[in-house]
């Protein structure tokens, strides 16, 4: 096992294992990855089949995209990882009605550099494009757009899922497709998405930024202003304390149109590029609560001195960190956790407070994103609920937070909240089914769809997301 | 499984009897740990650090029969406690004996027995132990050495040598598995008032097994490699690790 061992077939080749972990970092797990061959998603999807049904009792099976969920919900400790690599053969665009077939292998990336040239934008993105459409619809992800549009799935209208029972079709009024987006990947592997894309006339975003005092003055600016925009999110500086507490950063946009449009060059131009790549050397001491002050700080000040109203790139607005690559090796070695929940309108004290007990804690952490959702998906264990969203990333492998944080989970559990699992790892598995109460629902589709559990995740190991036995 | 705060889920400790692996436990069960395997010689031992684990907690905790001093019998039992117990999270390796230092000097049989229980038994556990963490894909080590290993003396060498082997033995294997992922802690306790160190007299810096067991948790969510506990008998031990021979055989301890 400790040397690299390869099994290889016509129809599949399995390599490693390799050390996998989300993009967090922590926790990770040794795992082999599993390619599947054939001359399209059809054909993949048969050979898929044929292995599972073939391997399946003695192979265990993550669905793995780029890796971009935070924690263990995409590693799968002595299985089988898919590789999204091999899954993009799919890519037809009708222009007639704005909707794009896809193998779940693309990413977000791919479909803008494909399509924003042409007019056409995704329905949903979140604060990276490097997620696969597998991912997103694992995740049933959602961006700043939530409060006008909800998430991915709400946008998905059709799935082609390959499970131990077979290939099957999902629409949105189906259980199975209600189980499989926002599932985890948990109840097969989705190899090809129907979704509907956004028409736009230029790549550009008209950008509106109000800076906030305090969290109250946040709250009240968000619950004000926001449903005049498409797009909306607030950056509070976690490091600010007293009077200052929760003093933020709001950004909302909207789609710029034609006749907005300025200058010359083509108004739909769309190629972003790396400016910088962090290295694999960045020491765990790198990021501590001396520098990221300051970075806020900065952040703060270049808020309060923007221009009420300005005109930014699609990446600059909604993918700041992708110009970094692989910015995650900045929290060194040993990693970091994102934290993210949402509470229900009503709890804003709940939501006061965690913001106050991540502003004590003794870690320094940039700044967390705070935003509204809207109506919920009706996906079983989909995360977006109506109510308030905080997301922020912390080091892990500090002490206290692994207190801090169980302390912070059960004040929303207590208020009807809930944590994001696309990002959890390390969340208490008792509390899934306070926070996900139609959790029953899901385990009795995913049980349908893969009796046998070939379908499993260290995440899923970890919260018992299917039976315990599975 | 492990959480990336580095709480597992499920913990077996070699040395079941063992004190400090005990408190170590039932701090764990007080986080993410929901099943104990304490494996060890003496089931009353174990029985007692059961009861007060299940006085706290509503752990499973299971008990397996298992000696350092078989070496022949420990990769089988190691095997036994993953397939029947598993999966194991979290190893703890934290049997040993201290032996009668005077007495045994001359007992080429007693010196066999104390290395063997400290560290050739404990060798072949964590080897054991290593080769189902790679099966499995993951998992975490606590090996309690001790600061008798760190520069051996005088007064209990027989004991000091066999800590000082196994100390060298759980670093090297540690920094083997990092790229694995495998994490390992090696833990250098001074004294430590235990069944263990009944009727001698307390050494400088002595502490409870409760007080280890804190320091230890610690380390875990920081996920240290190396600790000393307390963490004061760090910069004891560097001093006297470097006092020239004819001085240090002069230090009372």
């Amino acid at each position: 096992m400790s040397e690299t061992e390869s099994q290889r077939s016509s129809d599949f080749s399995i390599s490693g294992p390799t050390l996998n972990s989300g993009w967090g970092r922590a926790p990770k797990s040794l795992g082999k990855t599993l390619q599947i061959k054939g001359a399209g998603t059809r054909e993949k999807e048969v050979e898929l089949l044929e292995f599972i049904t073939t391997n399946g009792s003695s192979n265990k099976i993550a669905p793995r995209g780029l890796g971009r969920s935070y924690g263990d919900s995409s590693t799968l400790s002595s299985g089988l990882l898919t590789d999204p690599g091999g899954w993009k053969d799919t890519f037809d665009f009708d222009p007639s009605n704005g909707t794009l077939r896809v193998s779940s292998g693309y990413s977000l990336d791919d479909i803008m550099r494909k399509l924003v040239p042409r007019g056409y934008f995704v329905p949903v993105t979140p604060g990276t494009r490097y997620v696969s459409i597998g991912g997103a619809v694992a995740a049933d992800i959602h961006g700043k757009n939530h409060h006008v549009d909800g998430s991915f799935g709400t946008h998905t209208k059709e799935l082609r899922l390959v499970s131990p029972t077979g290939v099957h079709v999902l629409y949105p009024s189906d259980p199975e497709f209600k189980a499989t987006v926002g599932g985890m990947g948990l109840t097969g592997f989705v190899s090809e998405a129907v979704i509907d894309l956004i028409p736009i006339s230029t790549s550009k975003v008209k950008v509106t930024t109000r800076v906030t005092q305090s969290i109250d003055d946040t709250i009240l600016e968000l619950e004000e202003n926001d449903t005049k925009y498409r797009y909306s999110v607030a950056w509070i500086d976690c490091m600010a304390k007293g009077k200052s507490l929760g003093r933020s950063v709001i950004t909302w946009g909207e789609h710029l149109e034609l006749s907005e449009l300025t200058g010359a060059g083509d108004p739909l131009s769309f190629d972003p590029r790396f400016v910088a790549s962090v290295p694999d050397i960045a020491p765990s001491w790198l990021l501590n609560r001396l520098s990221v002050r300051a970075f806020n700080e900065l952040w703060y000040r270049k808020g309060k001195l923007a221009k009420e109203v300005s005109i930014e790139s699609i990446e600059s607005f909604f993918h700041p960190l992708d110009m970094v690559g692989s910015w995650n090796r900045l929290y060194g070695q040993k990693g970091f956790l994102q934290y993210q929940f949402v509470v229900p309108f009503g709890a804003e004290d709940t939501l006061k407070e965690a913001v106050r007990l991540l502003s004590n804690v003794k870690v320094p952490s940039f700044l967390a994103v705070l935003k509204r959702f809207g109506k919920g998906s009706g996906n079983y264990i989909a995360f977006p609920s109506p109510g308030w969203t905080l997301a922020l990333d912390i080091p892990t492998h500090r002490f206290g937070l692994a207190d801090l944080l169980d302390r912070l989970d059960a004040l929303i559990v207590a208020s009807g909240g809930r944590v994001y699992l696309a990002k959890d790892s390390r969340v208490s598995k008792h509390l899934i089914p306070m926070m996900y109460p139609e959790i029953d629902s899901f385990r009795e589709v995913a049980n349908r769809l893969d009796p046998e559990g070939i379908f499993t995740t260290d995440m899923s190991k970890r919260l018992a997301l299917r039976d315990e036995d599975l | 499984m492990i959480d990336a705060n580095s709480m597992p889920q499920s913990v077996a400790v070699f040395g079941g009897g063992s004190e400090i692996a005990g408190e170590i436990v039932k701090l764990l069960v007080e986080k993410r740990c929901e099943h104990v395997v304490l494996c060890g010689p003496n089931f009353q031992s174990m029985e007692h650090i059961r009861s007060q684990i299940q006085s706290t907690s509503s752990a499973q905790v299971d008990l397996v029969h298992f000696d350092l001093s078989q070496i022949d019998d420990i990769e089988k039992v190691v095997n036994n406690v993953f397939s029947e117990h598993g999966p194991i999270d979290c190893s703890i390796v934290a049997g040993g004996v201290l032996g009668d230092q005077s007495s045994d000097e001359s007992s080429p049989a007693q010196v066999a027995r104390v290395a063997t229980i400290n560290y050739v038994g404990p060798a072949a556990t964590l080897t054991a132990v290593r080769n189902k963490y790679l099966d499995q894909g993951y998992g975490q080590i606590i090996v309690l050495s001790s600061v008798a290993g760190e520069r051996v003396r005088r007064s209990n060498y027989i004991y000091g040598s066999s800590k000082a082997a196994l100390d060298g033995f759980a670093l090297s294997l540690g920094e083997s598995l990092l790229e694995k992922g495998i994490y390992t802690l090696v833990v250098r306790p001074g004294f430590v008032s235990t069944k263990m160190t009944e009727g001698l007299k307390k050494a400088p810096l002595s502490q409870s097994p409760a007080q280890v067991a804190k320091d230890v948790l610690r380390a875990i969510e920081e996920q240290k490699e190396l600790i000393w506990t307390p963490v004061a008998m760090r910069h004891v031990m560097m001093v006297y690790r470097h006092l020239p021979r004819k001085i240090a055989r002069r230090v009372p301890f």
